[in-house]
């Protein structure tokens, strides 16, 4: 019950705030979100165990 | 030591019936008894019946102090990562194998070989070395418990499952009253909370570690130590820090030779100067960190995604696919997973977002969440699916995408 009311209130929260005209094929904001999230993703690396 | 197991094993390794040894010395009953430990018998006895053995009484205590002493310092040679001297304890240990499981240094002994297998990250040998070990375990002491729960610990940050070691750990540290038990454990205790992303404690437990390798003088540790904190000073935008870490890093590993650190420190620094958005610099140390590295290197695939990344950022699109290709091309001989279906998302991306999204979907994601250990890492791609739902007015997906951020 409480999952669904947040699942519901996440819905409408991303309806609400979803741009009123979009271009769903727009290949450049496809880009730059992926490129906003993956940035600084490259892992360190860990000395040994040993 | 066990002497009456030990007349043994050195009567039937000489093919003497149990009357041809006890005669003139005691009766076989008594040697029957004494042979199978049921009996303790004088040191006079033991001394009549080893000399028939052509074995020395002496010899043998000298070798029980051998036996302890030749493990302090195989320990020893652990904590303070000697490679190479290692092995020699190990072959001195190995020469008098045969004396071991009548000494009261046996557990001691199997379980040290134990994290001698973990210390080459001989992971199968390991394996089995820790099932007899499992079987015997209602005969350790309570110090042979700790080790060997501390050992299995460490077997399971080899294994890359981290959570479950992390859980070892913090029982062993509540049951010692929250006392720094030692270098060792708080290293690897740092080790496991960087791996789980988790740069305060990874910082806090490090510093501890640093502490205590420094005022051992400790140097290999102190490099290890330092690398760890400089990667969770990087990830948590304390740079001066990371930076310290790092420059102290790149001097002692020139000055102490040690070459097989130093691509993995230059890849660190291009790690921190990424995070400091000094592009420049991240890709000057990473493809420094490249150029010392093995093309079959586990590592090289990481500094050449860390590279491909960046021009990726920098919409130098050729450069970017030429690294992502290469990495493609030769993980399909070494197995590397991670690296390889990031690339090849990537490379589908700079095709058609759209098809790198079902990419994402029926291939990245599955493989994150089968491994349980890139909680992080699904986060992101949990967002990047969500966001991209939503843009295509998809919303119950971006919603579900959503909820599976915990």
């Amino acid at each position: 019950m409480k999952k669904s009311i947040i699942l519901l209130f996440s819905l409408s929260l991303l309806i609400l705030l979803s741009p009123a005209t979009k271009d769903v094929s727009s290949t450049s904001s496809s880009n730059e979100l992926a490129k906003n999230i993956y940035y600084q993703h490259a892992d360190p690396i860990h000395p040994p165990v040993g | 030591m066990e002497f009456g197991p030990l007349i043994k094993f050195y009567r039937t390794q000489k093919g003497i019936t149990q009357k041809e040894l006890a005669a003139g010395i005691c009766s076989i009953p008594h040697l029957s008894k004494i042979e199978n430990n049921s009996k303790d018998a004088n040191k006079e006895t033991i001394s009549l019946l080893l000399e028939r053995l052509e074995v020395s009484f002496e010899e043998m205590e000298e070798k029980e102090e051998l036996i302890k002493s030749l493990l302090k310092d195989f320990g020893e040679k652990i904590n303070f990562y000697l490679r190479e001297e290692i092995e020699i304890t190990f072959k001195r240990l190995k020469e008098i194998e045969h004396v071991i499981p009548f000494s009261a240094q046996m557990y001691s002994y199997e379980l040290y070989k134990y994290r001698y297998l973990l210390f080459k990250g001989l992971l199968s040998e390991a394996e089995a070395q820790r099932d007899i070990l499992y079987k015997q375990k209602k005969n350790f002491s309570q110090h042979e418990r700790y080790l060997f729960r501390y050992y299995n610990a460490v077997f399971l940050i080899l294994k890359g499952q981290f959570k479950k070691a992390d859980v070892i750990f913090d029982e062993l540290f509540l049951e010692n009253n929250n006392e720094a038990v030692n270098g060792e454990f708080l290293y690897h205790w740092t080790f496991v909370k960087s791996s789980l992303d988790q740069p305060g404690h990874a910082i806090h437990f490090g510093r501890q570690a640093l502490q205590i390798f420094m005022n051992q003088h400790n140097f290999y540790r102190i490099l290890h130590t330092l690398m760890v904190l400089g990667i969770n000073y990087s990830r948590s935008s304390i740079y001066e820090e990371a930076q310290v870490c790092f420059n102290h890093l790149i001097r002692n590993a020139e000055l102490l030779k040690e070459e097989r650190m130093l691509p993995q420190i230059y890849h660190n620094m291009g790690y921190l100067q990424d995070r400091m958005n000094n592009v420049k610099d991240a890709l000057m140390y990473y493809e420094k960190s490249l150029s010392l590295q093995s093309i079959k290197n586990q590592h090289y695939f990481v500094t050449l995604y860390a590279i491909g990344e960046i021009y990726y950022n920098l919409n130098i699109m050729e450069r970017a696919k030429e690294c992502f290709l290469l990495i493609k091309s030769l993980s399909k001989e070494t197995g590397v997973k991670k690296q390889s279906l990031l690339s090849n998302f990537y490379l589908i991306h700079m095709e058609s977002p759209e098809k790198a999204m079902k990419f994402l979907e029926a291939k990245v994601i599955p493989y994150l969440e089968s491994a349980k250990e890139h909680k992080d890492d699904l986060t992101r791609y949990y967002k990047l699916l969500s966001e991209n739902y939503n843009q295509n007015g998809k919303y119950l997906e971006a919603v579900n995408y959503l909820s599976k951020i915990t």
